[in-house]
């Protein structure tokens, strides 16, 4: 198994990185390695860290030279607070994540005007995602979690095999959450999430990396960690 | 302060006899008389004529500012910039009535100028205004858009450049 994951192309190879957010330090001495195929969680009590090291993630892959090219083609990135339009519709919002795949004169033309294979392609994503009544709803008026799923269906919509998600269902309850991180986990290839539900981390993620104070404090297959670590993790 | 005021009284009595005065109006109680006549008596049949301008009135309105919207709409994407800004707060400082003046001695009495001077300073105040709006919406969506998307794209979704 071990020996299997080395073989899997490198995806991001971070070494003592530090970043910042609002002017403080949010990530210091970082070092860690993300392999194709990995689907990891972020566990962060403490506060911003985890948004920063999947914002410095997501940076990274959008660099033009970051020599990950020949592997990462696309990278999909679920907001923490959704990022949606509000003034827009759901089929709007979700269209959004293929904006650079089409001409401009077809982008405009969707607004008008929703374009039928845009329409099924988009109506299955949803459904999956249990929000086919609300396709032509704007954001602005949906609730908490039919946003976040809104926020899922754009990822899900723009596809590619890398997926960056900040706390994917932290507003869906726990009866759809399971089902949402089944349908994410067939959907990408590499996932890297943050996540606050221990369960979840334990069932969904092969290796979860615990963060404190902007530290990483453990990084370890799901199978090694123990309730000492994520005791330590919560309570210090 | 009255000290100095009451010079300026003296020297303006002073220079009142070498003054260049002349009153032109021939019969002036005559003309106010007229005038005070119409208030009671209004000429209702003059009230057609009326009709055409304001026609006119609207129709200029109506063409200078379309085309003030279009112009200013082009100039708040490059609100940013500022040349363009400078530009825009030249524009929009000088009221119509002098662009009209303006414009009267290059294009003369017609159309053209009336509408070219609606639509130069409304140019300037919907870029400002165009600009403000843009720079209050919500940059977060922003997230959500693939790198790689045309400028127009990105701001007819996003609603940013």
């Amino acid at each position: 198994m071990k020996s299997d994951k080395l073989q899997n192309p490198l995806l991001f190879d971070l070494v003592d990185e530090r970043a910042d957010y609002q002017n403080k330090v949010a990530l210091k001495r970082i070092t860690f390695k993300i392999r194709q195929g990995e689907k990891i969680a972020l566990m962060d009590p403490s506060g911003a860290g985890k948004t920063t090291l999947l914002r410095l993630l997501y940076e990274r892959s959008q660099l033009p030279l970051n020599g990950y090219q020949n592997v990462l083609n696309e990278v999909a990135y679920v907001d923490q607070h959704y990022a949606l339009v509000s003034q827009l519709s759901v089929l709007h919002n979700v269209y959004m994540g293929r904006l650079d795949r089409n001409s401009t004169f077809f982008n405009l033309r969707n607004l008008i005007r929703p374009q039928k294979t845009v329409l099924t392609e988009i109506e299955l994503i949803l459904t999956d995602l249990n929000m086919e009544q609300q396709i032509n709803q704007t954001t602005g008026t949906l609730s908490g979690g039919q946003k976040q799923r809104t926020a899922i269906a754009r990822a899900m919509y723009k596809g590619g095999n890398l997926l960056l998600a900040d706390e994917p269902i932290s507003s869906i309850d726990v009866q759809q959450a399971g089902a949402i991180l089944d349908l994410l986990c067939q959907n990408a290839e590499t996932i890297v999430m943050s996540l606050h539900n221990v369960d979840f981390a334990m069932k969904y993620a092969q290796r979860i990396i615990g963060l404190r104070q902007g530290e990483i404090l453990f990084d370890q297959p799901t199978s090694h960690v123990t309730l000492t670590m994520l005791d330590t993790l919560y309570n210090p | 302060m009255l000290r100095t005021s009451l010079i300026f009284v003296v020297i303006a009595l002073l220079s009142l006899p070498f003054a260049d005065l002349e009153i032109t109006t021939s019969h002036p109680w005559t003309e106010l008389g007229q005038i005070a006549l119409g208030a009671i008596q209004p000429d209702l049949s003059a009230l057609w004529q009326l009709k055409t301008a304001l026609l006119n009135t609207v129709v200029f309105a109506f063409c200078g500012t379309s085309i003030g919207v279009v112009l200013g709409a082009g100039l708040a994407f490059g609100f940013s910039w500022a040349p363009i800004r400078l530009f825009c707060v030249f524009i929009r400082s000088i009221h119509e009535i002098f662009w009209a003046f303006l414009f009267l001695n290059i294009v003369g009495l017609n159309p053209i100028c009336g509408v070219l001077s609606i639509a130069i300073p409304y140019a300037g105040i919907f870029a400002k205004v165009y600009a403000e709006i843009v720079q209050e919406s919500d940059k977060q969506p922003l997230v959500g858009i693939p790198t790689g998307t045309g400028v127009i794209s990105r701001f007819i979704y996003g609603g940013h450049l």
